[in-house]
């Protein structure tokens, strides 16, 4: 796929995000300024939400920059397994593909 | 000046006509009613908190009024009314003491927004403060009270206040008000004569006032940080069980227990965070025996807090934990 025309993903809304997590534990807490909701995703999806604060992304981008954070092989994290976290992180109205 | 300096017949009087102007926390309560049982109440209950006369400000306006029309006269009937909102449905007249209770809670959780508040209640010792965080009819009040009865600081039985700038907690130091079987469990505890009398109240099986000691007023100024957040329920039968829990997950909880939390937003968010990275540790926790839950408290709240973040079930061989 022509890398200009692959689909990009972006944060729901402009407004910032607010992470908190505790040393030891899995889960991440995410503060939604914009709606309010506060949400439990697990360390990699809240790694997703940070790479996308810096802008839209191709799926590809943001599969290489988080394997470039997390010092993940890509064969530990294929970019298949972005697919579910991104769809999931989208029923949670956080992400959405960017039309533009 | 303090309520018991105070006579009952002046208290009546006052109640009556400008109000009475009590500080419990950091809140300033002018509370009027014409129900001599509500002078009573205050001198029962609030015997040792400090009464402002001539105050020119109240964060609080209560008002606990006899019911209209024939409600006076028949099957009497009492309402509370905060600023110009009746929060409740009338209730029985002999239920008017626990009417200015629920008032007061009422308006604290309505109006307070300058506090995270979360349906809780705080007790302090050794300069560390314990959330017990639950939905009603979990044993919160009965804990709250076999605790304060073995010398703990209350800060609440029902309305944890956390200080949006350091998320400490802040005394609100009301009496706790006990319901049912709890009453006369507590009584058997008094040694001191601090649970007052049971009102008759089918709906709750009776409600009881529980006194905070002299100390506990004495201290409502001083707020502290969070030790232990913990979240009980009584179950009858079920032996003392506990289980650790993630603050990720302890957050969620209290949240969800919150009065306020969405209000706040960000600010919420920031705020109770703060407060679970200053908590040692978050526990379930389940029990029916108040003798064993209460010393699993106090052992709990008695070790230094190096080891504290490290306590396993093992180190507590005569309780067990969930599966």
């Amino acid at each position: 796929m022509d890398w200009a025309s692959a689909p990009r993903w972006r944060l729901l809304t402009a407004s910032s995000l607010k992470f908190h997590a505790w040393p030891g534990e899995e889960f991440v807490l995410v503060f939604h300024s914009a709606s309010g909701d506060t949400h439990l995703v697990d360390a990699l999806s809240a790694e997703v939400l940070r790479r996308l604060q810096d802008g839209p992304l191709t799926e590809e981008t943001l599969w290489r920059r988080l394997l470039e954070q997390t010092g993940f092989s890509a064969e530990e994290f294929p970019l298949d397994r972005l697919q579910p976290i991104l769809t999931q992180l989208e029923q949670l109205s956080l992400v959405e593909r960017a039309t533009a | 000046m303090i309520v018991s300096q105070c006579s009952l017949n002046a208290l009546r009087h006052q109640l009556r006509w400008g109000g009475v102007c009590i500080r419990t926390g950091p809140f300033l309560c002018r509370i009027q009613s014409p129900l001599p049982e509500i002078a009573r109440a205050l001198a029962d209950s609030y015997a040792h908190f400090p009464v402002i006369p001539e105050a020119p400000f109240a964060d609080i306006h209560l008002r606990v009024l006899p019911g209209r029309g024939l409600r006076r006269w028949i099957r009497p009937q009492v309402f509370c009314q905060c600023d110009t909102e009746v929060p409740f449905n009338p209730h029985p007249r002999r239920l008017a003491p626990a009417m200015l209770e629920w008032g007061l809670n009422w308006a604290v959780a309505n109006l307070a927004h300058w506090y995270l508040m979360i349906h809780a209640a705080v007790l302090e010792r050794g300069g560390r403060c314990l959330v017990l965080s639950a939905l009603a009819e979990s044993g919160k009040s009965t804990l709250c009270a076999a605790l304060a009865l073995r010398g703990w600081r209350v800060f609440s039985d029902e309305i944890a206040l956390i200080r949006l700038p350091d998320s400490q907690l802040v005394p609100l130091a009301r009496p706790i008000c006990l319901k049912g079987a709890s009453i006369e469990l507590i009584r058997q505890r008094d040694c001191e004569g601090l649970v007052g009398p049971t009102w008759p109240d089918p709906v709750r099986g009776g409600i009881a006032l529980v006194r905070p000691r002299r100390e506990t007023v004495a201290g409502m100024e001083t707020p502290a940080p969070v030790g232990w957040v913990v979240f009980p329920k009584f179950e009858p039968g079920c032996p003392t069980q506990f289980s650790p829990l993630p603050k990720a997950l302890a957050f969620l909880r209290l949240a969800d227990n919150s009065f306020n939390y969405s209000l706040l937003g960000t600010t919420g968010f920031q705020t109770l965070a703060a407060l679970l990275d200053q908590a040692q540790g978050c526990y379930k926790f389940r029990y029916s025996k108040l003798d064993e839950a209460v010393l699993w408290f106090e052992r709990l709240m008695d070790r230094p807090p190096e080891c504290s973040a490290s306590v396993s079930s093992s180190e507590w061989p005569e309780m067990s934990e969930p599966s």
